[in-house]
């Protein structure tokens, strides 16, 4: 192993040295090590969470680590800043060179004394120690006016840079990444005795019952060649040679005989497919699939035009209604749709394409016998669930050899003779499955919520909404604005009512990814992947609270607000989230934050700024006129959720 | 002098007429009952009002007045028609008959809904649908207007204002040049109620036909002087007491009752209206006893709110980090023995300084007096009520005038107690339709007389586009404009167009127009409009012309943490106001700020930026004026929709303290850079350092969306700002400018320069500049 590292680190120097004339690269540069073993990765804030006895990185074992930040943070005026610690652990910080902070084991937070930025980009490096014992945690903050009590914030991601590197990741982690979307461990199983992780746990659609879900010729022409069909598919093709048509026909015909007697597909409702049209402009339906009627098709967005061909008539407003009722780790997310909303849906995207051929003859009880024959021995099991049982055997990934994956599934030219499934990977992906081999046992087997929720943001696409659609929030701040708990029931789906029903857009649910991808996005952000315990709400503060938030002597937030069935009084312009909602939603510290000076979070909100640079309200009278005591007697309020007392409204 | 002119005409009515009391009400025993929201001692509320027959029965312009005990009846100053008249909501519990209500509380001004507007409540006893109230010269009722919205014709009829006498009101208005004077009333017997008119002809050279009522696919009858319309089970009957010689009803399309009245002296009559079921009809005759009379008003009346509310002001109740200003709260009289809402929206002073005169969003003007240096016996009258949202306040000769949704009002009291008894209308040509967004920010007057106020556009509930009927309202001919009225009152004229919510004007010493407006569909930012004559101000939908012209660009746009809806501006006339004399000052409703404008002049275009000046204020920065005798500075202000403000209402007095300014006084922009002036000289070596300056710039889109998002300026589809750099900064030989170099300099439609600088005397501060770059001269 040790070896890999070095030429790996060779590699990143040489890369460095190339790199040097270019443009500087977004975040800083995180280096992770645990021993002889590194990791690095470009990181977007000076943020980090790793629970005990877990893994700083999927490349770094479990145990004591180190990690490393440099780069420049930018300031755009000459001035004297703070630099401010939070966590758990040793902290190391240099600015411009100059040792500013040195604390071996902060145990809540270090402040650095006043350091001068200049204006431009200043280097950091900041180094961090894992403690000998609980959680790692550090969440790097400043503070751009130390002469003013405002509390210290989050160095925005925009100001950081570093000197850019030709691979700003090992290798390795693309052929993790290609291990799992791939499903290599489910053939090539890691050893027993190691731990489930949610990657190993993701499946593929469930075959009980797909007689009443697709069409037996669709399925025939995706198993000769999924990628035929859709370029992206992961599926490899496991048929090959002069029999393989006729293989694919017999699997298929003996898959569309798999039928559930009990389930009874609705007969089709005809829809509004015009309804349709406009409700799929909504959803964002675009943002990963090529739409009907939309030219021209956009690679790597998934093409709708067979969908004729693949969905039974009645199947396709059930599919859209819940499309992991077959498979739990589907990228197609759920959209909380009405039974008429999936038969809009499903009219809009059915009009103008041709009608499935029809059905082939009932097959012969022969072809029936060896397409499950086939199913069973192939290897389609062992991705698939399905009421038969599974005869292929495959070698467990510990007894692969590290030298032999050239061979099979990763043979740059299969052998024409060769049964080995055929996944189509470029050289590229080659190679970093390769990179992954000496390691794989053990890189596979460790999970790291950051890495996995990085990771299924990009292979979910969210992004596609997320800082692309007018009202949807940037993903890089959910984590720090939001508790993970309601991020967590958000992305399952629980949530009966969205935060903000105004909107045309919906945040669609992704169940088998929530708690994990929820966890992550918070850690990201330095933050525990279980909220603080709320404080204890004082009852008197809780009722100061209700009076600010009130038309009589408060602010008037419920102009905009609306407080549990009571609608605000006055929407102009632009609504805020029900109040009974916002004690879940929220994390304290950005609450704070948004509460000061609004602007400051998000230039484009229409939410007023209530209190100065002093911390001081407006409102005079009440506690002081300290902001931030007022800011504290409003959470009190905000935390009570729907038990919460109306507010004067009138 | 108007007065001046009416007193004979009054003298002779005085003379001739006979006073009779027929018609007295008891003040109503449910008025103190009523929500806060409405007036409940004051005999009208002016909104638009909703009736229930004939169908979309609405008074733009309506006075809901309360004419007795269980008798109420809207009059449309635009169309001098009685739109309707009933009797009120009750509700029976456990043996009690409890009031409701008169009118509901719907619309912005009573209970802050959007897109609705108050609707009568009770039992409508008759209507009339949006036709002229009197008929025109041919003879005929038809809308004259072009659209259905502002004042007849003024040659066909003129509404020209009315009196309060205690809790009668007088309605004044001309009808084809014959003067009308005309005394609403009701008459109660046998529990029957009759709606009674009152009506004085001065004289009239030719016949006049007066609308009385419409009642839908009715059979009419016309006996004498009685007319009776019947529709289903019930009648509606109409008779005129002292009808000059020669008067007879016509009843028009099965439908329109109406009095012919023949050309006459001066006459005084009255005509009664009642409805009910056709059984009780007999009871109708007993409703026709007594004289017609109109009470004396002329001679005003008794006081009714003879109390001075006290307050106490606050001094220094912030300052700037230079301590140069600070500020002083004059305490509002928002807790009073009326319980009004007081939020004002309208301020100015009298010659002597001492006093002030306020106008509120609810149709009050206080004055309020004691200003002094120390704010400790302020003493508040109520002078006026009844208002149609009245934003605006001008005195001039120390006589006040308002602007309404309805008209530029001017007040007289008569009898010198302290309180309004003549409500004159003094130029009512403005349009008004249903749209609960058409407010009428703000009075002004230039050099020569002449007044100005602004028309929001009806803007839609939830904010964005305009009009498309009903709570929303239409586009009528004003709206979005900048609006001119001549010193005599006669003449109203559009001085500008497409203005979306202009909370706020200025009219500068040489007759400079400005405006602030609020982002919106159309307005990308709130701007500082410099108004060069016919401008058109950016919004589209209210352009009133076609093919739609160039946009005139503002002096600058702010930014949203600056202003996201603007208030009023104001000129420095004061020579004890530092060193700003001749400066032009916007404020900041939103933000509740107040801003030092910079401007430059480039070509014949105006661009620039602002500096802050800060102050902190009570409520929201909207009337700034200066007090011409103490040379301070005060601000009105209110919070109605969305705004930072603190308080619902606020009154407050910014004052230099004498000690130093340390900020920009001038920003001027040209190929050698970004020129910036401050008030005192600089640190040399502070000052010539580059990094101590910050620039970002960015432009907007002005596009129907609501607001615009901000876009790089060198890529017009990337979003976001541009970092200019400033590679240079040069002191001036004074020490006060200093020369700004910035990489590509270049028009954009907002930059903002922040620094971080020391003055000579080794003061530290930081400060920003906002200002838009329209050339690089």
């Amino acid at each position: 192993m040790p070896s890999i590292i070095l030429i790996l680190l060779c590699a990143v120097f040489a890369a460095e040295l190339r790199a040097q004339n270019a443009q500087p690269a977004p975040g800083l540069r995180l280096t992770l090590r645990a021993g002889e073993v590194i990791d690095t990765r470009p990181a977007p804030n000076i943020t980090l969470y790793v629970a005990e006895g877990q893994s700083a990185s999927p490349l770094l074992p479990a145990g004591p680590f180190t990690a490393q930040w440099e780069g420049f943070a930018a300031a755009d005026l000459r001035g004297d800043y703070v630099f401010h610690a939070i966590g758990h652990g040793g902290v190391k910080l240099e600015v411009n060179n100059v040792p500013v902070l040195d604390v071996p084991a902060i145990t809540a937070a270090a402040t650095t004394k006043t350091v001068r930025l200049n204006k431009g980009a200043n280097a950091l490096k900041v180094i961090y120690t894992s403690p000998a014992k609980g959680d790692a945690q550090l969440r790097l903050l400043w503070n751009p006016r130390p002469d003013k009590p405002m509390p210290h914030e989050p160095i925005r991601s925009a100001l950081l840079s570093h000197a850019p590197v030709a691979a700003p990741t090992p290798l390795i982690h693309q052929g993790r990444e290609l291990f799992f979307e791939s499903r290599c461990a489910k053939c090539h199983q890691p050893s027993k005795t190691a731990a489930s992780t949610p990657d190993l746990e993701r499946d593929a659609p469930n075959l009980a019952g797909i007689g009443n879900r697709r069409h037996t010729q669709w399925m025939a022409q995706w198993i000769l060649n999924p990628k035929a069909q859709r370029p992206s598919a992961r599926m490899p093709a496991l048929l090959h040679g002069a029999t393989a048509q006729a293989d694919a026909e017999a699997i298929a015909a003996y898959l569309g005989s798999l039928k559930d007697p009990k389930s009874s597909p609705p007969k089709p409702s005809p829809g509004d497919a015009t309804a349709g049209k406009e409700l799929a402009e909504k959803l964002h339906c675009a943002g990963c699939h090529n739409v009907p009627g939309e030219a021209p098709l956009e690679a790597g967005k998934i093409s709708l035009a067979h969908i004729r061909q693949k969905f039974l008539a009645a199947e396709l407003p059930q599919f859209l209604l819940a499309p992991n009722a077959h498979y739990a780790w589907t990228h197609m997310p759920t959209f909380r749709l009405t039974a008429e909303e999936t038969s809009q849906l499903a009219a809009w995207l059915s009009a103008g394409l041709p009608a499935p051929a029809p059905a082939p003859a009932v097959p012969a009880k022969e072809t029936l016998a060896r397409g499950k024959h086939l199913l069973t021995t192939t290897g389609c099991l062992n991705c698939h669930g399905a009421p038969d049982e599974n005869k292929f055997p495959a070698r467990a990934l510990t007894a692969l050899a590290a030298d032999k994956w050239t061979h099979g599934c990763l043979a740059d030219v299969p052998p024409a003779d060769s049964k080995a499934p055929r996944y189509a990977f470029t050289p590229e992906e080659r190679a970093a499955l390769r990179a992954l081999a000496p390691a794989a046992a053990a890189v596979v087997t460790r999970h790291d919520p950051i890495e996995f929720a990085e990771r299924q943001a990009r292979q979910l696409n969210c992004a596609a909404c997320h800082g692309k659609l007018e009202g949807v929030p940037l993903l890089e701040s959910v984590g720090t604005k939001l508790k993970p708990e309601w991020m967590q029931s958000l992305l399952s789906g629980a949530h009966k009512q969205p935060a903000r029903p105004w909107l045309a857009h919906r945040m669609p649910a992704f169940p088998a990814y929530a708690t994990h991808v929820a966890h992550g996005l918070a850690m990201s952000h330095g933050l525990p992947p279980k909220s603080r315990a709320l404080p204890v709400i004082d009852p008197k503060l809780a009722e100061l609270g209700r009076k600010l938030v009130g038309v009589e002597g408060g602010f008037s937030c419920v102009a905009c607000h609306g407080v549990k069935n009571v609608p605000p009084l006055q929407v102009f312009e632009a609504q805020g989230i029900n109040f009974s909602l916002s004690g879940a939603r929220i994390q304290p510290d950005y609450y704070v934050r948004w509460m000061l000076d609004p602007l400051r979070v998000d230039p484009q909100t229409r939410m007023p700024d209530y209190f100065d640079e002093d911390a001081r309200s407006v409102l005079v009278d009440m506690l002081e006129g300290d902001a931030l005591k007022q800011i504290d007697a409003v959470l009190h309020y905000l935390l009570q959720g729907d038990k919460m007392a109306l507010p004067v409204m009138q | 002098m108007y007065k001046l002119a009416l007193l004979p005409t009054l003298a002779l009515w005085l003379f001739s007429s006979t006073v009779s009391s027929a018609q007295t009400t008891a003040a109503p025993d449910w008025r103190p009952k009523l929500s806060k929201l409405l007036q409940s001692d004051f005999p009208y509320t002016k909104a638009c009002i909703g009736a229930n027959f004939p169908a979309n029965n609405k008074a733009n312009k309506g006075m809901a007045l309360i004419v007795g005990k269980n008798a109420f009846m809207c009059f449309d100053t635009d169309l001098l028609r009685w739109s309707a008249g009933w009797t009120a909501a009750w509700k029976e519990t456990k043996g009690q008959t409890n009031f409701v209500g008169y009118i509901n509380e719907e619309g912005v001004t009573f209970n802050g809904s959007h897109g609705g507007h108050p609707r009568m409540l009770g039992d409508q006893k008759f209507g009339s649908a949006q036709i002229p109230g009197w008929a025109g010269a041919a003879g005929t009722f038809k809308d004259p207007r072009k659209e259905p919205f502002g004042p007849l014709p003024k040659e066909w009829a003129k509404w020209k204002g009315d009196y309060v006498v205690g809790d009668k009101v007088v309605l004044h208005y001309t009808v084809q040049g014959a003067t009308i004077h005309e005394q609403p009333g009701s008459v109660e017997q046998d529990g029957q109620i009759g709606f009674v008119r009152n009506i004085l002809i001065e004289k009239s050279t030719g016949p006049l036909t007066v609308l009385v009522c419409e009642v839908e696919t009715a059979k009419g009858t016309v006996e004498g002087l009685t007319a009776t319309l019947t529709a289903g089970d019930k009648q509606t009957r109409a008779s005129v007491v002292d009808a000059p010689q020669g008067s007879r009803f016509e009843v028009q399309d099965n439908k329109r009752l109406v009095l012919h009245l023949p050309a006459t002296a001066r006459a005084l009559f009255k005509i009664v209206l009642w409805q009910g079921d056709a059984a009780a009809a007999d009871k109708f005759g007993g409703l026709l006893a007594g004289k017609p009379a109109l009470v004396d008003f002329a001679k005003g009346g008794a006081a009714r709110w003879p109390e001075p509310v006290v307050t106490k002001g606050e001094l220094n109740t912030s300052t700037t980090p230079d301590s140069a200003y600070a500020t002083d709260r004059l305490t509002a009289p928002d807790k009073n023995p009326w319980n009004r809402r007081v939020r004002f929206g309208g301020l100015d002073f009298f010659a002597d300084g001492k006093r002030a005169a306020l106008s509120t969003w609810d149709g009050d003007v206080w004055i309020v007096e004691g200003i002094d240096e120390k704010l400790e016996n302020l003493r508040w009258r109520r002078f006026a009520s009844g208002g149609f949202e009245t934003l605006g306040l001008k005195i001039v000769n120390d006589v006040i005038y308002t602007s309404g949704r309805d008209q530029i009002t001017r007040y007289h009291d008569l009898n010198k107690d302290g309180e309004a008894d003549h409500y004159e209308s003094f130029n009512n040509d403005i349009t008004s339709s249903p749209g609960f967004h058409e407010f009428v920010f703000d009075l002004h007057a230039d050099a020569a007389g002449n007044f100005y106020t602004a028309k929001a556009g009806p803007v839609r509930g939830g904010g964005s586009g305009f009009g498309g009927g009903g709570g929303n309202g239409d586009i009528s001919a004003h709206a979005g404009c900048l609006l001119k009225i001549s010193k005599d009152g006669s003449k109203l004229e559009v001085v500008a167009t497409g203005l979306r919510a202009p909370n706020g004007i200025g009219v500068g010493p040489r007759g400079e127009l400005t405006t602030g407006d609020n982002e919106g569909t159309w307005v990308p930012r709130c701007p500082v409009n410099w108004v060069t004559p016919n401008a058109f101000l950016g919004v589209e939908d209210l352009a009133h012309q076609s093919p739609l012209p160039a946009h005139n660009k503002p002096l600058c746009w702010l930014d949203k943490g600056w202003d996201n809806s603007g208030g009023g501006q104001v000129w420095v006339t004061s020579d004890t106001w530092g060193p700003f004399k001749g400066a032009l000052l916007h404020c900041s409703y939103g933000q509740s700020s107040i801003y030092l404008v910079l401007p430059q002049l480039v070509g014949e275009q105006m661009q620039g930026g602002v500096v802050k000046i800060p102050v902190k204020f009570t409520s929201s920065a909207m009337r700034p004026r200066f007090n011409a005798v103490d040379g301070h500075l005060y601000n009105a202000g209110l919070r109605g929709w969305q705004s930072n403000a603190a308080r619902e209402t606020g009154l407050d007095r910014i004052r230099h303290t004498g000690k130093p300014v340390l900020t920009v006084s001038a920003l001027k922009v040209d190929k050698q850079g970004v020129h910036l002036t401050f008030t005192q000289p600089l640190d040399k070596s502070n000052a010539e350092d580059a990094q101590n300056y910050t620039a970002q710039r960015w432009n907007y889109k002005r596009t129907k969306s609501y607001g615009s998002g901000e876009f790089s300026v060198t890529d017009a589809n990337k979003k976001g700002r541009d970092n200019a750099a400033i590679t240079g900064a040069r002191l001036s030989a004074d020490g006060k400018t200093v020369t700004l170099t910035v990489d590509d300099l270049r028009p954009c439609d907002q930059q903002l320069i922040r620094f971080n600088l020391t003055s000579a005397d080794a003061v530290k501060f930081k400060t920003e500049v906002m200002h838009t770059i329209h050339a690089v001269p």
